[in-house]
């Protein structure tokens, strides 16, 4: 067999609908299916002949494509496992971790349900559970499951790190297709051409939203070749055509916004899993026996059918067709012990071919991470004799559509009834970093760097100010028509200097001399003077509440004028301005 | 494969609304990445302003009789039909209108604590505040020339004299029809966003990256439209004569 790896790195949101959400709304899966990658695929090969279909009796096309001997896994998120960017696969159903972890434990602990200890009986299992949950305080008693998530092992057997696709929720708006905005004819008396009908007319301008995995984010798939004379041939095929195309778009909407991907073959040959290392655990029961379990995990959605055809998702169909496929390529047939633990979810799944126009027949299917245990305790048969028949079924998957990611399974992968989970430790900052943001930028980047340094520092100005002024107190305050005439004065300055470099320059004359300054000698003489003559102002607070400094408040604001950065200055003026008129207001 | 840009300058203050606000600060948000606060405007828009521009042109030309089948195929070709199927799909795939590359990796590493000894860290939303500011309008009633009760409405807007660009990406090279059609709409689109008719939402947008100039493929389909204009009126001419 060979095997294509790739990876494919979101340059927009990415969206590949599940189903599930309310009618107006779409929301993704947190991995890449299979289905998709294919289609994708297929696409290329349409390219490459000029949108010409695909010839469907042509034999490389039927292998590469329409049979389960090709088979498009897949894109789970890329993880960093510590030393290299590895793909995650999901977590089984079966790992609790703790909801509320205690800050002072370094070492988070996750159990593994479906390898765990039988509790001995009922009533020391709930004595304990209680003592635990006592000696742990109220609440850290409870757990989260992981199912749903993706891992990497950063240690082997050990340790892990959990995580799980960032995803973004945009809000979209209905609109007509040709005019490209909302529009409703039957509103407006007119006639529409093209394929919009009636019904999407009353939908214009309807709200939905679409809950999409992020941009930026790497997966990794994998093509597996199998046949065994053209595998090769075949693996060639699909490098040589993601060289040709290292840009593509999957998922919905993909015109406007979303799906555009980058991909990038990666040259080395890996597997889905490590061949070996794989083992039944050692599991104690009820009684302190010693039981032997072989788990089984399910590493995609895998669709079955039981004995009669119909699509059923429970662990007997299951074992149904684990026997069959055992039997199939056995030369002596291997009893499959009955499952003595099963952790299941099921799902629906759908699709959509864009060839038929028409969504895809929607079936129920067994979720990615379910885990079914087999006990291997008192098998006649050598037991590795049924682990190297089971992993052996790794490779080729069970179930249906197989070719499009679906019956992927890991057999022996879950070894230990209890992990650690990786923690992140956090990066020292890089201290040669230039600051501002227009430092590090030229040209039209430049430029909008300035504005938003500029920007910046002035809104951390006005804080300061702000913050500055809530702490000083007043006393003998001329009336607020006063106030907001020097206000008003102040306002006009700081107009000036945030509209054009020389506008506060030019509009006093070029001189030298503040507007305060100038406000202050308007009024000198006159019954505005003596008003603001009296007026004082406290400063330097206390913790007691009482003031250390009380100035009269042109001296209070001759001192502040005084500030070589104009803009602070005349903003804490007009925040001391602001408060005092709310004093007055209030007293 | 052929890429273009398509650059979206603000000639004023613009509005690309999100759909939603934020409870006691906005009432129209605009778009924005959350991690960074970097504004941006959805490749949804700006294909909705190109197709509305497109059909603003074509119902000109039809009302001068100059629509012709090649341009009709050329919008089929650029921005598809409804429908998921093959054939429904434009060869047009229109990305979001970001800031500059360099200026957002330099933001990224900002927000992502990268600066030096005693330097301030720059959070999403001093990044958000730097480009835009709100901007708060009111109705007036018409009779009492008096505010309307409750109708005082905020909404971000992104500062004006700032440029986004686009990537246009096709999956088979456009011919000239195609791209002389794109360049129109590009050139005809003058407002977006929301408060349009308020003064808000000036807007000047070109093509690069083409093998010709903006302003020659403009040229282009100026002479594509006088040429099939010249022969629908001859034609017109004709039956009026016979």
């Amino acid at each position: 067999m060979k095997v294509v790896t790739y990876r494919i790195t979101l340059l927009e949101p990415t969206l590949v609908t599940a189903l599930e959400g309310d009618p107006n709304s779409a929301v993704s899966y947190n991995y890449l299916p299979g289905s998709v990658l294919r289609g994708m695929f297929i696409g290329f090969e349409m390219r490459q002949n000029h949108g010409k279909e695909l010839a469907i009796t042509d034999d490389d096309v039927r292998r590469r494509f329409f049979s389960n001997n090709t088979r498009f896994l897949n894109g789970y998120l890329v993880v960093n496992n510590g030393v290299e960017n590895e793909r995650s696969l999901p977590t089984p159903r079966t790992w609790d971790k703790p909801k509320y972890p205690d800050p002072k434990v370094t070492e988070i602990k996750i159990t593994d349900r479906a390898l765990a200890d039988e509790p001995q009986d009922k009533e020391k299992s709930e004595t304990q559970q209680a003592e635990g949950q006592k000696a742990a305080g109220e609440g850290q008693g409870k757990t989260k499951n992981q199912g749903g998530k993706f891992v990497v092992f950063t240690k082997p057997g050990e340790e892990v790190k959990i995580t799980e696709p960032e995803r973004v929720i945009n809000i979209h708006t209905m609109r007509n297709r040709e005019k490209g905005r909302s529009f409703n004819a039957a509103k407006s008396g007119q006639a529409t051409t093209g394929t919009n009908t009636n019904q999407q007319s009353e939908n214009n301008g309807a709200i939905y939203r679409y809950e999409a995995l992020a941009a930026r984010q790497t997966f990794e798939a994998r093509i597996l070749c199998e046949t065994d004379t053209d595998a090769e041939e075949d693996a060639k095929y699909f490098e040589a055509l993601l060289k040709q195309y290292p840009r593509g778009v999957i998922g919905g909407a993909r015109t406007a916004g979303y799906g555009r991907v980058q991909i990038q073959v990666i040259n080395e040959e890996r597997e889905e899993l490590p061949k070996t290392n794989r083992k039944t655990v050692d599991v104690l029961d009820k009684n302190k026996k010693p039981q032997q379990f072989l788990a089984i995990t399910l590493l995609s959605d895998v669709i079955l059918r039981d004995a009669n055809g119909q699509y059923s998702p429970d662990a007997e169909t299951l074992h149904f067709t684990l026997t069959k496929a055992l039997k199939k390529d056995a030369q002596e047939p291997i009893a499959l012990p009955d499952f003595a633990r099963v952790f299941k979810g099921e799902t629906t799944i759908g699709g959509f071919n864009r060839k038929w126009g028409l969504p895809l027949p929607q079936v129920q299917a067994l979720e990615m991470g379910s885990v079914f245990v087999i006990d291997v305790t008192n098998l006649d048969t050598d037991k590795q004799k049924l682990l190297d028949a089971l992993v052996s079924l790794e490779q080729q998957g069970i179930g249906e559509r197989r070719n499009e990611g679906f019956g992927r399974i890991a057999v022996g992968w879950q070894q230990n009834p209890t992990l650690k989970e990786f923690k992140q430790e956090s990066q020292p900052e890089n201290s040669t970093e230039k600051k501002n943001i227009a430092a590090n930028l030229a040209g039209e980047s430049q430029k909008v760097g300035q504005l938003m340094d500029n920007r910046i520092k002035r809104q951390i100005t006005d804080r300061e100010q702000l913050a500055k002024a809530n702490e000083l107190g007043f006393a003998g305050l001329p009336p607020t028509s006063q106030l907001n005439r020097l206000r008003q004065v102040v306002n006009t300055a700081l107009l000036q200097l945030t509209a054009t470099p020389n506008a506060y320059t030019e509009a006093n004359g070029n001189k030298d001399e503040n507007v305060i300054e100038k406000f202050f000698k308007e009024i000198d003489g006159k019954r505005a003077g003596k008003l603001f003559e009296a007026a004082r102002i406290k400063s330097q607070k206390a913790a007691d509440g009482k003031f250390k400094e009380v100035q009269k408040m042109q001296d209070w604001l001759d001192a502040q004028m005084k500030m070589s950065d104009k803009y602070a200055a005349l903003r804490l003026v007009d925040a001391m301005l602001a408060r005092a008129v709310k004093e007055n207001n209030n007293g | 494969m052929t890429n273009l840009q398509l650059t979206i300058e603000l000639k004023s203050d613009t509005t690309f609304g999100r759909g939603d606000g934020v409870a006691g600060l906005v009432d129209e948000e605009i778009e924005y990445d959350p991690k960074t606060g970097l504004p941006f405007v959805k490749g949804r828009t700006l294909k909705g302003l190109l197709v509305e521009e497109c059909a603003n042109i074509f119902y000109s030309l039809n009302a001068m009789g100059g629509l012709t089948k090649d341009l009709e195929n050329a919008a089929q070709w650029l921005f598809g039909s409804g429908g998921s199927s093959l054939g429904d799909g434009g060869h047009l795939f229109v990305g979001p209108g970001q800031l500059p590359e360099d200026l957002r990796k330099v933001v990224e590493a900002k927000i992502a604590g990268k600066v030096a000894d005693n330097e301030r860290k720059y959070t999403p939303s001093d990044i958000l505040e730097s480009l835009t500011t709100i901007r708060r309008q009111t109705a007036v009633n018409e009779t009492r020339d008096v505010p309307e009760d409750g109708s005082l409405r905020s909404s971000r807007v992104l500062l004006r004299d700032i440029t986004l660009t686009a990537e246009l990406d096709f999956d088979q090279d456009p011919n000239n029809i195609q791209l002389a059609l794109l360049a129109a709409s590009v050139a005809s689109v003058r407002r977006a966003g929301s408060g349009r008719n308020r003064g808000r939402g000036r807007v000047e947008m070109t093509l690069r990256g083409d093998t010709v100039s903006f302003d020659q493929r403009l040229k282009g389909f100026a002479t594509l439209v006088e040429k099939d204009n010249v022969t629908t009126t001859q034609q017109n001419n004709g039956e009026a004569a016979k």
